[in-house]
């Protein structure tokens, strides 16, 4: 009986913590009238954790007039719910961050060293979606890479 | 018994006062900012970096950078037709450079209470312009703040040098001036509530269009860092 009150009030705290989270909706047009150049992707993965809760939804590319490859990767923070947010805020993950990092290769598929290519922080908010984006440091440079990982 | 124990605190407490002498310096990845060690109210070598990045990015992949890039390679090939009509020989160099505009590094107007080297913003947006391939930088002129390099006029002055090679000597009126400068400021902000505490640095960056004094290009990028003060005030 002890246990099950203990339980109870556990659940009752966790049921109240996440009450207090916002998550983020959104809205948009159906009909688009953009026609991206929505690219396949190749994900090689290592933590499975930040796959979960960051989800990559599409990689887009163009070609700015400068003749620089643009790189768009969208992706959404779907660690939503009571459990999840409880859990992140015991372990101290509140808000959700998440470190990333853009590297360039030239068309023989050699790395680029260029001051755009840096880990830097981003921080997402619950539900939120979230653009990363680079510019290619050379017209030459034709392929890219983009690093992430949780802060 | 009391010998063992004695002698086990004698040889753990040396092993930590022989750790706690003992510090090292090592090399880390001047790119990776999420690991930087930051100045709570100060600038920092991270943030340059990581304006740099936000700056470079915009810049490259402006509209209006772009336009103006092709219209100058239009208006330089015309130049050059004109001037080989005239019976002016082209050199290899100026064949391959002048289809690109030179840029200027001009001033970086410090609006903050800080020291502050501009040159850390400028030098590496002009490496990134440079190695773009979309300008050709000059080091003859600079604005205020900004490096100058003396050789190219001592160069000249080497013509009186009786010992410099007379078919090597710098001739007069050669040297180019810059299409195009790179100017700004940089704010500071700071906020204050509680024991939370805000800097923020507006970097405002123009290109000039030299020629006409109208800008090309204008960037805004605020840079923002947060923490909380401890409570005994450190």
């Amino acid at each position: 009986m002890k246990i099950s009150l203990k339980l109870l009030s556990a659940l009752t705290v966790c049921a109240v913590l996440s009450a207090c989270q916002n998550t983020v909706n959104t809205v948009e047009n159906t009909d688009k009238s953009g026609t991206p150049n929505v690219i396949r992707d190749t994900r090689f993965v290592t933590d499975g954790w930040l796959r979960d809760r960051l989800v990559l939804r599409s990689v887009k590319t163009a070609v700015s007039p400068t003749g620089h490859l643009v790189v768009e990767v969208t992706a959404t923070n779907v660690r939503t719910g009571a459990l999840a947010q409880t859990w992140s805020g015991i372990t101290g993950d509140n808000p959700y961050t998440v470190d990333y990092k853009f590297v360039w290769q030239d068309a023989n598929g050699m790395t680029v060293d260029t001051q755009l290519s840096i880990w830097q922080t981003k921080t997402i908010k619950p539900g939120e979606t979230v653009f990363f984006k680079s510019t290619a440091p050379t017209p030459q440079c034709k392929d890219f890479i983009l690093n992430l990982k949780e802060h | 018994m009391k010998i063992n124990h004695l002698a086990i605190l004698g040889t753990a407490a040396l092993v930590m006062l022989t750790a706690g002498c003992g510090t090292t310096s090592d090399y880390v990845d001047a790119n990776d900012t999420t690991a930087a060690v930051k100045n709570k109210n100060s600038m920092s070598s991270s943030d340059w970096i990581v304006a740099t990045e936000k700056l470079g990015n915009q810049l490259l992949a402006s509209p209006e950078f772009a336009a103006f890039l092709r219209d100058y390679a239009e208006d330089a090939a015309e130049n050059l037709k004109k001037v080989q009509a005239g019976g002016e020989k082209i050199s290899a160099r100026e064949r391959r450079t002048a289809m690109r505009p030179l840029l200027m590094l001009s001033t970086i107007e410090n609006k903050t209470d800080e020291h502050i080297e501009t040159q850390l913003l400028t030098d590496r947006l002009r490496e990134l312009l440079f190695k773009s391939g979309k300008v050709r930088f000059t080091t003859y002129a600079a604005g205020q703040g900004q490096q100058i390099d003396r050789a190219t006029a001592q160069a000249r002055d080497l013509s009186y040098d009786p010992n410099i090679k007379k078919r090597t000597r710098m001739k007069k009126g050669r040297v180019n001036a810059y299409d195009l400068s790179l100017s700004g400021t940089i704010i500071k902000q700071r906020a204050a509530a509680g024991r939370a505490r805000e800097i923020s640095y507006l970097f405002t960056l123009t290109l000039t269009d030299n020629d006409s004094g109208e800008g090309v290009w204008a960037q805004t990028y605020e840079l923002k860092r947060q923490h909380i003060q401890s409570a005994f005030g450190y």
